[in-house]
């Protein structure tokens, strides 16, 4: 909306000072009011609802019929749609907001195939299967696309389908240990982020929103707190020894985001992550030594210290003091 | 100031002051039961008053951001502590008005926003609950009676020296809310013809509002949707459409966008939950889709915003 003029927070802080009498009050939010932007809203809103609402029908008529299409027409229909939207894409060009869209879209149809294709042949194979296909398949568009969404998408899927795999294929039969293929994620992910990082300071403009490199980052200390959190609630001490793999983790995560030119948004997932795993082991600690209302109370001393300590890092950071 | 940071951090720096207030809270709580021998609920509201006034007092006097949140979550733990200590000894009738009592002498006196809406929240279910034991089902339709038509008044109506935004917004969502996930299955049918036209009058009367800025034949098939919105929808799925109605009309962002994603849960789950084969809710989302693409062609007259 336009910024030169007055806002509704305008408005209200002038009613709030007695500076608008209650009878202009009314006038004033309306004269505050974008009117044109607040119609452009409204008139996309009534045509994104109408074309969802469309959309869902379609679906809908298709799930309703979908036992009387044969197998190759359903195949085909996706197919079909899949390779029209894919080639208007390139046709289009990658350079192009639409282009960069309706990849994407291929790219989800390309996942929304293969579920059709394992549902009608009854494949038998794993979920993982599924997302680890889906991203082999789609890794030469995510590669070319210079698109955050694509790469948010790929890694995702590769991440969910490692995830699905350590659980099927690992914790069930046995065959590795749940921990070391947390490690490899975390390491996976941990070089796709010291690789964006480093080719976003070589100039690489599509790299530049902080959100997707913010997003793994939180991906890399979730996965590193959640290792942690499950190595030191175990009764089985002998698990402590996978303990450095977490704080390595962190370690790392400080190393990449301690230069402040990468900004602040992977500096905070870092210092939270921090703050997470420093409290998992003091509260481990403690509680071989205390019980009962001394350790709800020690609890509450131990998240008031590290909540203290990264509100005091996180201030410090933003007044230039570390 | 908390202005000046980046959102994720002023959002990161609250939840670790909440979670360290909270649980300083929770510690003073266990250490009076257990060091003091303070077991009964009024001692317990005794206790939750005295550290609702030191968090009061010490808002006032720390002027870090990082505390002023903590000792913000500190009153929230004290008016928890008052409410169910009463809970604990009066029963859920007096625990409601206690909770109302609470809200109405904190809301002026606290600066944080969301400290208000939690505190007005609170009151609206332990009010919910209590009139549930009494009135049942009908409590909902209580509720919403009351909540929905001040709700918009206080989003519409001059506010007062004090920011009428969290208790407005508590008030609107409190139907949605309650018919959405509270009663249960019983939410998509609920709330009665009364009900039904007031959500329908409040929402033609914000349309209304809008006269001098739309077109009479937007305004009447907007009105027309309106209806039939109000007719086919619960209770809450009305209340969302007024929420994004006001959010509109005030050219209010947050409250549009709050009230978008309410009215796009109601429809999902109306459609998901509709009596209807799936191939007739295909005809019927196709239907409803042309009706809406007519609407908003009619209102840019072929795809160009007047």
């Amino acid at each position: 909306m336009d910024k030169a003029r007055t806002t509704l927070s305008d408005v209200r802080a002038r009613r709030m000072k007695s500076e608008l009498d209650a009878k202009s009050y009314w006038n004033a939010v309306q004269e505050a009011r974008a009117h044109d932007a607040w119609r452009r809203w409204g008139v996309n809103a009534l045509l994104a609802l109408g074309l969802a609402h469309l959309l869902a029908g379609v679906i809908t008529f298709f799930a309703a019929n979908w036992q009387a299409i044969p197998a190759f027409g359903k195949l085909g229909l996706i197919g079909g749609v899949l390779i029209i939207t894919a080639l208007t894409a390139l046709r289009l060009g990658l350079d192009r907001i639409a282009g960069q869209a309706l990849l994407i879209s291929a790219s989800v149809l390309v996942g929304v195939w293969l579920a059709v294709f394992g549902q009608i042949y009854q494949t038998g194979a794993d979920a993982y299967d599924l997302f680890l296909t889906w991203v082999v398949l789609i890794a030469p568009w995510v590669v070319i696309s210079r698109n955050v969404v694509m790469w948010v998408l790929a890694l995702t899927l590769a991440i969910l389908g490692l995830w699905l795999y350590t659980y099927q294929d690992v914790t069930l039969t046995g065959r590795a240990n749940f921990k070391e293929m947390n490690t490899a994620i975390m390491a996976l992910q941990l070089g796709f982020l010291a690789i964006a990082e480093g080719l976003r300071e070589r100039g690489e403009d599509w790299l530049r929103p902080t959100w997707p490199r913010a997003l793994l980052a939180l991906s890399v200390a979730g996965h590193a707190d959640y290792m942690a959190i499950r190595i030191l609630a175990s009764a089985d001490l002998g698990q402590v020894i996978m303990l450095p793999a977490p704080f390595i983790t962190l370690a790392l995560l400080t190393w990449l985001y301690w230069p402040r030119a990468r900004g602040i948004a992977g500096f905070t997932v870092m210092v939270i992550g921090w703050a997470v795993f420093l409290s998992a082991c003091a509260i481990r600690l403690l509680s071989e030594a205390v019980e009962g209302w001394p350790f709800i109370i020690a609890l509450a001393a131990i998240a008031v210290l590290t909540t203290a300590s990264s509100a005091y890092v996180l201030n410090a950071r933003l007044k230039g003091a570390i | 100031m908390m202005e000046n940071r980046p959102w994720y951090i002023a959002a990161s720096l609250s939840i670790l002051a909440w979670i360290a207030g909270l649980l300083t809270t929770a510690a003073i709580g266990v250490a009076a039961r257990e060091i003091l021998g303070l077991a009964d609920g009024l001692t317990f509201s005794i206790l939750g008053g005295v550290v609702t006034v030191l968090g009061l007092i010490a808002t006032r006097q720390i002027k870090a951001v990082f505390l002023q949140e903590a000792c913000t979550a500190v009153i929230l733990g004290g008016a928890f502590a008052i409410v169910f200590g009463i809970h604990a000894e009066f029963g859920m009738d007096m625990a409601a008005l206690t909770s109302l009592a609470v809200a109405a002498v904190l809301y002026p006196l606290v600066n944080a926003n969301t400290l208000r809406f939690v505190l007005v929240s609170m009151a609206l279910i332990l009010t919910g609950l209590a009139l549930e034991n009494h009135l049942q089902t009908y409590a909902f339709d209580v509720i919403a009676l009351v909540s929905l038509p001040l709700g918009a008044a206080f989003t519409l109506l001059p506010p007062p020296k004090v920011d009428a935004r969290p208790l407005s917004l508590a008030l609107l969502l409190a139907t949605p809310v309650l018919s959405g996930i509270s009663f249960g299955t019983r939410a998509v049918t609920q709330g009665g013809g009364v009900l039904t036209l007031m959500g329908l009058a409040l929402l033609l009367g914000v349309l209304i509002l809008m006269r001098r800025h739309i077109r009479l034949s937007v305004l009447i098939a907007l009105s027309l949707s309106a209806a039939v919105a109000a007719w086919a929808l619960p209770a809450g799925g009305t209340a969302a459409l007024l929420i994004l109605a006001l959010g509109w009309t005030k050219g209010d962002r947050a409250l549009a966008i709050i009230g978008a994603i309410v009215t796009g849960y109601f429809l999902t789950r109306y459609y998901g939950e509709v009596d209807l084969s799936l191939l007739h809710k295909s005809f019927m989302l196709c239907a409803v889709g042309l009706a809406l693409l007519a609407t908003w062609a009619l209102t840019t007259r072929g795809g160009r915003v007047r």
